[in-house]
């Protein structure tokens, strides 16, 4: 059995790009074959689109905008605010392959280098919806009194208008910053899991038939995840404060996993949907920290941190975090 | 005990809305004559489960081949009435 250590939220941040375009940008710019295939006028899907799934604005990184800039400028206001020690940062986490190849040169290494993190290991978890709860999850077991801190940096940048639109949603730009460790901090991490759905690619190389429902079997799964999980935690479901989730759309979490779920769509946090689109997991990272700021006082304690990270092989991985406040 | 007819007209009317198109029969291919997402579907199933005051899983869909509505009718019947 693996020994997990406690470990906390020491420090929160996102960079969200002031500069957006709109869901009509993106759906003018997308090739009239996308909707013939689909049987469907672009306007009329456009406005379905906006209906069901909430998404308005997509924050967009200008061409001119340097991501190692704004990573360096992230970091270093994150040493400087937390006062903590470039030393004593045992793991460096990245959670997307913008920040290991991003113009021929890696970020994160970058970054290593360039703040004397020379203690530091870096651990590329490719799960861009997932890595920062991923990495939450793995600090239990990598952190103790001699490793302290773990930094998880995640970013998310697409060059083409066309590599936004993925049928359930639209991706943004964005990037996540945490820091975790195994003496004190805002939030406690108490629990972590995480399970695989690999039909699709198992299915594709045994030469088995697909399933025609791709999305009606990995909300089902994600159901039945997020239920074992919380009998595994002991958790009833009244005594949860809120869902963090990603902002995929809004229907899918009020209207379909609450259903399914059996639990009030107000539990989801849906804040962020409408300002964004889906940024990989920075949207927990950031509706973490705005729900935080502004919670009000409650007698239940415990944040739920959920996602489901879709491969490009339609295979899926699902991770959830409990939260509690630190005593 | 609900009659097929009774499944017919709750399953059109459910697709109606979703699809926002007026023109849907129990002729109508669900491939090819109507656009209805991953998404709209499962609102489907749910709206389905509230109307019919039953419980559907919500990958029912992937386990059968529906190419129109009357076959869809006929599925969601023997599902039910399976149960």
């Amino acid at each position: 059995m693996i020994m997990e250590n406690e470990t906390y939220i020491k420090y929160i941040d996102y960079y969200l790009p002031e500069n957006y375009i709109t869901v009509d940008d993106v759906f003018s710019s997308l090739d009239a074959k996308i909707f013939e295939e689909k049987n469907i006028d672009r306007d009329i899907f456009c406005s379905k689109f906006k209906k069901e799934t909430r998404l308005d604005k997509i924050s967009v990184l200008k061409k001119e905008d340097d991501l190692a800039s704004i990573v360096f400028g992230m970091v270093d206001k994150l040493l400087k605010e937390t006062r903590i020690n470039p030393q004593e940062i045992d793991y460096l986490v990245c959670g997307n392959e913008v920040l290991l190849r991003h113009n021929n040169a890696s970020i994160v290494h970058y970054i290593q280098k360039a703040f004397d993190f020379e203690k530091s290991t870096i651990i590329p978890l490719l799960q861009p919806c997932a890595a920062s709860l991923f990495a939450m999850g793995l600090s239990k077991s990598l952190l103790d009194e001699e490793k302290k801190n773990m930094l998880i940096l995640t970013a998310c940048k697409w060059e083409q208008i066309e590599e936004r639109f993925i049928d359930f949603t639209i991706r943004g730009d964005g990037i996540g910053l945490l820091l975790v460790g195994s003496d004190t901090g805002l939030l406690k991490i108490t629990g972590w899991n995480s399970c695989n759905l690999g039909d699709s690619s198992y299915n594709k190389i045994e030469n088995k038939a697909q399933g025609q429902d791709f999305r009606g079997g990995m909300i089902s799964r994600g159901v039945s995840f997020i239920e074992e999980t919380l009998r595994k935690f002991n958790l009833e479901k009244d005594e949860i404060e809120k869902v963090i989730v990603p902002n995929v759309r809004y229907d899918v979490y009020y209207d379909v996993y609450s259903h399914y779920l059996r639990m009030n769509p107000k539990l989801f946090y849906l804040d962020n949907v409408s300002n964004g689109g889906h940024i990989c997991d920075i949207d927990i990272v950031r509706n973490l920290k705005d729900y935080l700021q502004n919670r009000k006082e409650t007698k239940k304690h415990s944040i739920i941190l959920y996602t489901p990270d879709v491969e490009r092989t339609f295979d899926v991985n699902y991770h959830l975090v409990l939260l509690n406040n630190a005593t | 005990m609900i009659f097929k007819s009774n499944y017919e007209k709750v399953v059109i009317s459910i697709l109606k809305e979703i699809a926002s198109d007026e023109n849907i029969n129990k002729d109508t291919n669900i491939q090819k004559d109507i656009y209805i997402d991953s998404m709209g579907w499962l609102q489907f199933l749910i709206k389905l489960e509230k109307k019919l005051k039953c419980n559907i899983e919500p990958n029912f869909l992937a386990k059968g081949n529906y190419e129109t509505v009357e076959d869809l009718v006929n599925g969601i019947k023997s599902y039910i009435d399976s149960k």
